[in-house]
């Protein structure tokens, strides 16, 4: 047990941490969900053992490597091979025909976190001859978890669960067709890396940088509080091809969005919509 | 911002029963939001919802993102995302880490209503498999709100319920009906006073502070009457010292504003005979008096009661001054009075609740059960198998724990000393430590859990010597089975072990000492490796079998004869041996009493 005494980050705790991060970083995180904000911040200071609020202060100004190792930890960036596999059973019967019809298909995963999600979707293409004509565009804010993604290298720990999740999907081949184990490590596959652009972008300030298909922005969102998350949506409805489509997290609304009425419901448990023409 | 009160159910493996049972008591017009938070998976079909949604009088939804609660709704949290509110009440979802292997985790729910809705939160934890939701519930205590536990003996699994009550002092432990009947009864309170009436045991509908005015003049009654009626009082009216008395009898006034000057009686006549009453020696007086000069005279009058004097004619600011303070005296009192009566009901109770041990005990029985591994997860791990437990009374201190852990099948076979319920403290105690050494530690030679095990009774006993029952210790058999190797492995302490194989039974030796706080940490337990074939059966077993009196001259029934009797039944499958050896014990105790507690595990292992 140990006798340091722990600090209780509250509201105001937040909002200066939110504050000094953004005038040393110009990452903001004011229009984030506070409740999960606080968890994380608490998180960060419970694992760092920090027992004075002022001097962590302190601290961050003086170490920018603080500051990036701080904002890494407040992002949420828990993700899975295949996650709700019913969302990539309905992906599989609703959006791939869709993609089908396209001469080139452009997707956008973002906050793609360690890129297990987009490599299920480039699994998804490839099982059906699309991968070929596809560009997938896959972002985040955090640097870390990108260059994991690029990797494309995994643990072998969660395999048992990204397999029972492909088989829920309705898989028709083995995830194993997909990866080789090197070194004690899952190693996705060449063929599904290039056809993945890895970059950073920020949703909260930085600016559209193409036009898709299909973009994927699944538990993102709901770190975002109510007007952020207006924002997004805008900008998603502006970076969609004319009946382009988004899926977000299956808890996660459009409706009473600005583009709650631009887009009409193509499947409402997983919570994707297509853009009205 | 609708942010009134709420109540969360949350539990774990066996609740969904409960909240079967619960909620569709609820009522259409319930003023309060309800949210129910289950450890459960994001499934493709929304089967919770509908069989609930079909059963319950007010709306069942699944919680949405970025959303608030509304009062007669019901609220399922998601699988999958832990589910947390914000300042103003609106609920977020969060994809982050699994808590107690958990998302949603109750810890992470509970602590966060907890501070938000501070003392307007119910939480209540019921049945589940894991320690998830206690320290949450032991917050929500702490800030305010009311914590409810669901009672070990009536969940179907007690570990959730045990952590809480463990870890903290729950506001209460109840079972399906009276929770039932709790969330029923908010409905008449706000849902802070409703809590409040249930942590301090005080019924809050609140009770008008009643005053009695006595004065022979109409016109002083009127006005009295009219200065006090603002304050939002009771007021009931004398006008004679005799009516009062009668009336301070019958009524427990708070106050009572008495004039001095009355025909037939006057007040300080009445000050005294209310003084001497049982029921109205404590209520504050104020004596009303033109002359103003006989305070002296009313303190000498009186002994008790807080009194106070006012001149006419009356300052109507002073004495509504003086009545507040009057009231004030009036509560302590009664306050005093309560907590007297409590604690002489508790008394009572606790009286009671310890002359019912037969209660105590079934609840003890529920506790081992649970702990001790069901039929099904042993016949899971073996091809062929049996088990006898038999304690002498309806606990026991024998135990058996039965575990397949990296690739290894670990079983042993224990008794402590004594039986009933210290032997059965011993035997949790024990089982505690086997789970810490093989599960956490990961220690799985037998001879070397049995050295950890006296490691652990040395520490945790080595500074007790006001208990004998902890300087015994116990006596176990303790086998591993490493399935792939084909290799079996055995070290006894006090407790040997049969092994069949063909046509003979052999008897392992064990190491003659048993495990206590006493012996050496570096005393050795002989390490057996044992030849296996494929109709290899091992056999563990407590001393209640061989100790066991009976039989033509009432002799014990000895090991050799447990030998002979596997030997004669070794070739049959186990449930068939089991009926054999059960017939053979019954014959031999005959009309004997059961001296000891009495079990037997046998497998079929290679
Ligand atoms: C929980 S993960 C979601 C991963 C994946 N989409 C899934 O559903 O499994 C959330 C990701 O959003 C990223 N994120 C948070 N804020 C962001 C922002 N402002 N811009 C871009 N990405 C952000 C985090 O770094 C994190 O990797």
């Amino acid at each position: 047990m140990t006798t340091n005494t722990r600090i209780t980050i509250g509201d105001s705790e937040a909002e200066e941490l939110i504050m000094l991060i953004n005038d040393y970083s110009g990452y903001d995180f004011s229009d984030y969900s506070m409740p999960s904000l606080l968890r994380r911040f608490q998180r960060y200071v419970d694992m760092n053992k920090i027992s004075d609020f002022k001097q962590l202060l302190q601290d961050l100004m003086n170490d920018s490597a603080m500051i990036n190792n701080l904002i890494e930890e407040i992002t949420v960036n828990v993700t899975e091979m295949f996650r709700d596999p019913g969302f990539f059973i309905c992906a599989r019967k609703e959006l791939i025909p869709i993609l089908k019809e396209l001469p080139l298909i452009k997707i956008w995963h973002a906050g793609c976190s360690t890129g297990e999600e987009v490599y299920s979707m480039a699994i998804l293409l490839k099982e059906n001859d699309l991968l070929d004509k596809s560009i997938i565009y896959a972002t985040d804010i955090n640097q870390s978890v990108l260059d994991i993604a690029r990797s494309g290298k995994y643990s072998l720990e969660a395999l048992k669960e990204y397999e029972s999740n492909y088989w829920e999907s309705e898989g028709p081949a083995k995830l194993s067709d997909y990866y080789s184990i090197v070194n004690g490590k899952i190693v996705m596959n060449d063929e599904l890396k290039s056809k993945i652009i890895f970059s950073t972008h920020n949703l909260v300030s930085d600016h559209p940088f193409n036009q898709f298909d299909l973009i994927v922005c699944r538990n993102v969102v709901i770190y975002f509080n109510k007007s952020l998350q207006d924002n997004v949506f805008q900008m998603f409805h502006k970076s969609l091809n004319e009946k382009g489509v988004l899926a977000i997290g299956s808890q996660e609304t459009i409706m009473f969005s600005p583009i709650e009425h631009k887009m009409e419901p193509l499947n409402t448990k997983w919570k994707i919509w297509k853009k009205k023409a | 911002m609708e942010k009134e009160g709420v109540i969360i159910f949350s539990g774990s493996a066996g609740s969904i029963e409960v909240i079967m049972n619960i909620f569709p008591c609820i009522p259409a017009n319930f003023p309060f939001p309800v949210v129910l938070l289950l450890h459960r998976k994001n499934t493709i079909e929304h089967h919770l919802e509908d069989v609930l949604g079909r059963k319950s009088k007010v709306p069942v939804v699944e919680i949405q993102d970025k959303t608030y609660l509304k009062p007669s709704h019901i609220y399922i949290a998601p699988g999958d995302y832990h589910l947390l509110v914000d300042k103003d009440g609106m609920l977020c979802l969060d994809h982050s880490e699994k808590i107690n292997y958990s998302r949603p985790s109750i810890d992470v729910t509970f602590d966060s209503f907890a501070k938000v809705f501070k003392n307007r939160c119910i939480g209540i934890l019921l049945s589940g498999a894991n320690a998830d939701g206690a320290k949450g519930l032991k917050t929500i205590k702490e800030h305010g709100g009311l914590s409810v536990v669901q009672s070990p003996e009536s969940a179907s699994v007690i570990t959730m319920p045990m952590s809480a009550i463990n870890l903290f002092e729950p506001d209460l432990i109840a079972d399906t009906q009276k929770i039932t009947e709790i969330i029923l009864d908010t409905v008449n309170y706000t849902i802070s006073n409703f809590i409040n009436k249930i942590k301090h045991g005080q019924d809050i509908k609140e009770e008008l502070p009643s005053i009695l005015i006595v004065d022979d003049l109409a016109d002083n009654l009127f006005s009295l009457n009219a200065i006090l009626k603002s304050e939002g009082y009771k007021i009931d009216k004398a006008n004679s010292g005799k009516l009062a008395i009668e009336m301070a009898t019958k009524n427990a006034y708070d106050c009572i504003v008495l004039d001095v000057q009355m025909p037939e009686m006057d007040g300080f006549e009445v000050a005294k005979i209310l003084g001497e009453g049982e029921l109205t020696r404590n209520i504050p007086i104020i004596f009303l008096s033109a002359l103003g000069s006989d305070k002296e005279k009313v303190i000498q009058g009186i002994e008790s009661g807080a009194i106070d004097f006012m001149a006419k004619p009356v300052d109507p600011p002073l004495m509504k001054a003086k009545i507040k303070l009057c009231l004030s005296i009036s509560a302590k009192n009664k306050a005093r009075k309560k907590t007297l009566t409590a604690i002489k009901e508790e008394h009572q109770t606790l009286k009671e609740f310890t002359t019912d041990v037969s209660a105590s005990m079934r609840y003890a029985q529920n506790i081992q059960q649970a702990i001790l591994p069901k039929a099904e997860f042993i016949n899971s791990l073996f091809r062929d198998n049996l088990l006898i437990y038999r304690p002498k009374e309806s606990i026991g201190g024998d135990f058996y724990y039965i575990k397949e852990f990296s690739g290894q099948l670990i079983f042993i076979v224990g008794d402590c000393t004594g039986h009933g319920v210290p032997g059965a403290m011993m035997s949790m105690i024990s089982i505690n430590i086997i789970h810490n050494i093989i599960e956490t530690k990961g220690i799985l030679n037998p001879s070397l859990i049995l050295n950890a095990m006296v490691k652990e009774f040395r520490t945790a006993f080595r500074n007790d010597t006001s208990n004998t029952s902890f300087q015994d210790g116990l006596e176990l058999a303790v086998c591993s089975y490493n399935k792939k190797e084909k290799k079996l492995l055995y070290s006894g302490a006090g407790r040997p072990i049969f092994v069949s194989q063909g046509n003979t039974v052999r008897k392992i030796k064990s190491t003659s000492s048993g495990v206590s706080s006493t012996i050496s940490e570096n005393f050795e337990f002989e390490l057996n490796e044992l030849p296996i074939s494929d109709d290899t059966q091992v056999y563990l077993y407590s001393d209640g079998i061989v100790d066991q009196f009976g039989g033509p001259s009432n002799k014990k029934f000895m090991s050799k004869r447990l030998e002979q009797l596997i030997q004669s039944c070794q070739h049959l499958p186990m449930n068939q041996q089991k009926q054999i050896i059960d017939e053979a014990i019954q014959k031999w105790k005959g009309k004997e009493e059961q001296i000891d507690d009495i079990t037997i595990f046998g497998a079929k292992i290679g």
